[in-house]
C-alpha cells in the first residue's frame, strides 16, 4: 500500500514537472521557429501575411491554384493557405488570423466542394492549430475549446495540446515535406491510375445550417474589411447525373444574396472530359492545376 | 461503453473503489449490476440476450446433472438455442443473401427476406462461453453452478463481456466463490497491463487506422507499396486494437483480484503458423481446439481425416469472425497454410546450419504468412482482396501514395510499432527487468510517468471502437 502511495505522488509530480518543462520548450519552438510542413501556411499567415490574395479552403484550394502563377501572371502576391482535410472553421480562423495580422488581403479565393458544404463541427484536422492555442488568437481560443470534454480544460496540458502535432513539428523541421511549390500551393503528383467517375445520379444533398452560419460569417468578414470574395465550386471527375444541384443552389444563394462572385467549375472543360486531369476524383494533379490556375487568372483579368 | 472513451475512466475507478469497500458477500451481486450496466450502456434492449442465454444454460446444466438419462437432448437442446440467437443475429443475413445470389446465378428471380438486425456487442464471446460451460458439465470436466447469480457475473462479467478473452468456466467460476483481499501489489500489475493495452490501442491501432482505412476503403486508386504498408500496418492494428483490449481486460480484472486467461504471447515471434495459433487469440484457439478439432478426430486419425479436421476448424474459426466470404477465405487460407505445415514437418524441417538465423527466417517467413491473410480479412470484398493480391505482386516502382496526413502520420507508428515489438522480444526472450514494474519505487514511477507522457503525446483520441466488437 505504502509503495502504491508513493508511486501515485511521485507520478503526480512528475507528470505535471514535464508537461510545464514540454510546454514551455514546445511554445519556444513554435514562437521563434519558422515551422515546416503544414506548419509553412499557418506560420506564413499567422506571422509573416502580407499579400494581395489569399487562396482558402481545404485540399482542393492547396492542389488547384497555383499561387505562384497567379502571382507571376497577375503581378501581386498570392498565397496559398488551403490546407489538407480541413473544414470550415480552418478557413474562417485562417482569414481572421489575416485580417488581425493589420495588412488584410484585397481578395479572398474560397475553394469549396459541394459534400464539404453539407457537414458539421470542425473536423479532426482543426488540431493542426493546437500548438497555437493560448497564444493570443481568440478564434484558435474558441474554437478548440468547443467540443473538449469538461469545457476544454485538458488544453491547458501541453501534453495534451501537442499530441501528435510534436511530431509533426519535429519531423518537419528535419525533413522536406514532399513537393511544396511557392506560396503554399502543393501540387498532386500525375497517379498511377487515373480515376473512374463518381457520384450517384440522384444526389440531393443540402447545406447543413452551421456551414451555412459560418458561410455567412465569412462573407461579413470580408465585406467589413473591404476584401474582395470569390467562392468557387473546385472541379470533380463526376458521374454525368451527379450534379448536387441542392447545396450548389444554395451555396450560389448565400453569395448572390451577400454580392459575392460565385463559380459552379465542377463541371468546367476540359475537366469533366479528362480524367487524365485528376489525381483522384476530387483532386486536380499538376497537370490539372496549371490549366486550372489559368482559368483563374484569365477571369481575374477580366 | 469503450474501454477508451471517457465514461468508462469514470465507471472503472468508482466500481473498484466501491468493489472493495463493500462486504464479500455483496461484491459478486455488485459486479453482476456493474456488468449489466456496462453492457446496457450500448444497447439496454440486447441485455436480454444475455440473459435468456444465461438463464437457459444455468438450468440446463442443472437439470443435465439431475437428469443423466436426458444429458445429451439437453445439451443439444441449449447449443441449439445459444446457436440460434447467434444465427439470427450473426448469419441470418448473410445466408439470406447467399441463397439470393446462389438463385440468381441460377437464373431463379425469387425475392428472399433481407435480414439487417443491429449485432449486438460481444454476442459471439458470450455465446462461446456459454456453449464451452455446458459441454464441460457435460463432459464433467465442472461441476454446474449451484448460483444463478454467480452463473449470469460469469457470463456477464463486465472486462471481459464484449471481446473476451473467452474464459472457461474452469477457471474463472471458481474465482467468484474465492474470498479476494485487497492486494496493492496486484492492483499496480492490473494498472500497468492496462497502461501497455491503452498503449498498444490509442497510439498504434489507432494512429495506423487513417492510412490502413483509406487505402482498404479505396483499394483501386492504390499502388503494390501503399496497399503493402497498409497491409503491414493492418497487421499491427488488429494485434494492438484486439491485443490492447485483452490487456486492458485482464488488467482491468486483475484489480479486483480476478485472474483471467491470456490471450495473446508475442504473436508476431511465433516459429510457424502452428505457434502462430498457440500465441493469437489464445482463448479462441484453445476453445476451438477443445470443442471442434479434438470432438472430430484430431490429429490421430488418419491423414486425410486429419487435414479434413484442421480445414473444418479454421472454417469455424473464419465464420465465428464474422458472416462475410471474406472472414471464410481467411479461415480457410490458414485451414491451407496448417495443412501444409503438418505435411511439411512431415517430411522433416529444413535446417539451415544456423539456428538463429533459421529462426529469424522462420519468424519472417510466418510474419509475411500470417500478414497476407490479414489482406483476406480487412478487404471489404472478395474481389478487393483479389485486386490487393494483384497489386502487391506487382510492386510498381511509383511514389508511396499518402492520404491527406502525409507522412507524419506513417513515421510516428512506425517508430512506436518498434518500441512495442522491443517489448515483445523482450517478453520472448523472458528478460525479467521490468520498468514498470521495477521493485525501485523511483524507477517504476518515471517509468509510469514516462509512458503516460507518450500516450498523451502519440494516442489518437478519437475514440474508436475496437475492431473485435463487431464480433
Amino acid at each position: 500500500m505504502r509503495r502504491l502511495l508513493v508511486i501515485s505522488v511521485v507520478f503526480v509530480t512528475l507528470i505535471v514537472v514535464i508537461d510545464i518543462v514540454f510546454g514551455w520548450f514546445a511554445d519556444r519552438q513554435v514562437n521563434k521557429r519558422a515551422l515546416g510542413g503544414d506548419y509553412v501556411q499557418v506560420h506564413h499567415v499567422i506571422n509573416e501575411f502580407d499579400d494581395s490574395v489569399l487562396v482558402l479552403g481545404s485540399s482542393v484550394a492547396l492542389n488547384s491554384i497555383n499561387t505562384k502563377t497567379l502571382s507571376d501572371s497577375l503581378g501581386l502576391s498570392a498565397y496559398n493557405c488551403g490546407a489538407n482535410g480541413q473544414e470550415f472553421p480552418f478557413h474562417t480562423t485562417m482569414l481572421k488570423a489575416a485580417v488581425g495580422s493589420g495588412r488584410a488581403p484585397g481578395r479572398v479565393i474560397l475553394c469549396v466542394t459541394p459534400l464539404g458544404m453539407t457537414t458539421t463541427g470542425r473536423g479532426s484536422r482543426y488540431s493542426l492549430l493546437t500548438p497555437y492555442y493560448g497564444h493570443g488568437i481568440a478564434d484558435i481560443d474558441s474554437v478548440m475549446q468547443t467540443g473538449e470534454v469538461a469545457g476544454g480544460y485538458l488544453l491547458n496540458s501541453s501534453l495534451y495540446r501537442y499530441n501528435r502535432m510534436w511530431f509533426r513539428i519535429l519531423l518537419y523541421s528535419v525533413m522536406s515535406p514532399g513537393v511544396v511549390g511557392e506560396n503554399g500551393f502543393i501540387a498532386k503528383p500525375v497517379p498511377p491510375e487515373f480515376p473512374a467517375r463518381f457520384g450517384e445520379d440522384d444526389v440531393t444533398v443540402r447545406m447543413s445550417d452551421e456551414r451555412r452560419r459560418e458561410l455567412i460569417e465569412f462573407v461579413d468578414i470580408c465585406r467589413d474589411n473591404g476584401i474582395a470574395l470569390w467562392v468557387i465550386v473546385t472541379p470533380q471527375y463526376l458521374a454525368s447525373g451527379t450534379n448536387y444541384s441542392g447545396v450548389i443552389d444554395e451555396i450560389m444563394a448565400v453569395c448572390d444574396s451577400c454580392g459575392v462572385g460565385f463559380y459552379n467549375d465542377l463541371r468546367l472543360e476540359p475537366f469533366n472530359s479528362d480524367s487524365t486531369l485528376f489525381y483522384d476524383k476530387e483532386h486536380i494533379n499538376i497537370n490539372g492545376s496549371a490549366i486550372y490556375t489559368d482559368t483563374i487568372v484569365h477571369r481575374l483579368l477580366r | 461503453m469503450l474501454f477508451n472513451s471517457l465514461p468508462f475512466l469514470l465507471f472503472f475507478p468508482v466500481v473498484v473503489l466501491i468493489y472493495w469497500v463493500l462486504p464479500c458477500r455483496w461484491r459478486n451481486m455488485f459486479l453482476l449490476v456493474a456488468s449489466y450496466y456496462f453492457y446496457m450502456n450500448w444497447e439496454p434492449v440486447y441485455a436480454v440476450l444475455i440473459l435468456l442465454s444465461s438463464v437457459t444454460t444455468w438450468g440446463a446444466a442443472r437439470l443435465m446433472v439431475r437428469y443423466e438419462s436426458r444429458a445429451r437432448v439437453l445439451l443439444v437442446t441449449t447449443l441449439l438455442l445459444n446457436i440460434g440467437i447467434l444465427f439470427v443475429y450473426k448469419y441470418m443475413g448473410f445466408v439470406t443473401q447467399a441463397v439470393h445470389d446462389l438463385l440468381g446465378m441460377l437464373g431463379i428471380a425469387m425475392q428472399v427476406p433481407q435480414f439487417e438486425l443491429l449485432l449486438p456487442v460481444g454476442i459471439s464471446f458470450y455465446t462461446f462461453q456459454a456453449i464451452g460451460y455446458m459441454m464441460d458439465v457435460y463432459r464433467r470436466t465442472i461441476r454446474p453452478e449451484s448460483s444463478l447469480m454467480t452463473y449470469c457475473l460469469f457470463v456477464s462479467f463486465f472486462p471481459q463481456l464484449v471481446a473476451g478473452p473467452i474464459e472457461r468456466a474452469k477457471n474463472l467460476l471458481p474465482q467468484f466463490h474465492e474470498r479476494h483481499r485487497f492486494d496493492a501489489g496486484l492492483l499496480m500489475t492490473g494498472l500497468n497491463m492496462m497502461l501497455w493495452g491503452y498503449f498498444m490501442k490509442l497510439c498504434i491501432a489507432e494512429n495506423v487506422a487513417p492510412y490502413v482505412n483509406s487505402v482498404f476503403n479505396n483499394i483501386g486508386m492504390h499502388n503494390g507499396k501503399s496497399i503493402w504498408l497498409a497491409t503491414f500496418f493492418f497487421t499491427f492494428q488488429i494485434f494492438c486494437d484486439f491485443g490492447g483490449y485483452s490487456l486492458i481486460a485482464i488488467g482491468a480484472a486483475r484489480c479486483m483480484g480476478f485472474r483471467l486467461m491470456q490471450n495473446f504471447r508475442q504473436p508476431y515471434l511465433a516459429r510457424n503458423v502452428q505457434d502462430f495459433w498457440r500465441r493469437w487469440h489464445i482463448s479462441l484457439s484453445s476453445w476451438l481446439t477443445d470443442y471442434v478439432y479434438i470432438p472430430l478426430g484430431g490429429s490421430r486419425c488418419r491423414p486425410l481425416r486429419h487435414h479434413r479436421n484442421l480445414m473444418a476448424t479454421f472454417l469455424v474459426s473464419g465464420l465465428w469472425h464474422g458472416a462475410n466470404w471474406t472472414y471464410v477465405m481467411w479461415g480457410l487460407y490458414h485451414g491451407v497454410l496448417q495443412s501444409c505445415h503438418v505435411v511439411r514437418r512431415r517430411f522433416g524441417r529444413i535446417d539451415l546450419g544456423m539456428r538463429r538465423l533459421s529462426a529469424i527466417v522462420a519468424i519472417a517467413f510466418t510474419f509475411v504468412l500470417s500478414m497476407l491473410g490479414w489482406v483476406l480479412f480487412r478487404a471489404n470484398s472478395l474481389s478487393d482482396a483479389v485486386t490487393a493480391y494483384k497489386k502487391m505482386a506487382s510492386l510498381p516502382g511509383d511514389e508511396m501514395i499518402y492520404n491527406g496526413e502525409g507522412k507524419p502520420e506513417i513515421i510516428l507508428p512506425l517508430l512506436l510499432i518498434a518500441v512495442l515489438m522491443l517489448r515483445e522480444i523482450r517478453n520472448e526472450l523472458n528478460v525479467r527487468v521490468s520498468l514498470t514494474g521495477n521493485r525501485n519505487v523511483l524507477v517504476s514511477a518515471t517509468s509510469i510517468t514516462l509512458l503516460v507522457a507518450v500516450i498523451m503525446l502519440c494516442a489518437r483520441f478519437e475514440g474508436g471502437q475496437f475492431i473485435y466488437f463487431q464480433f
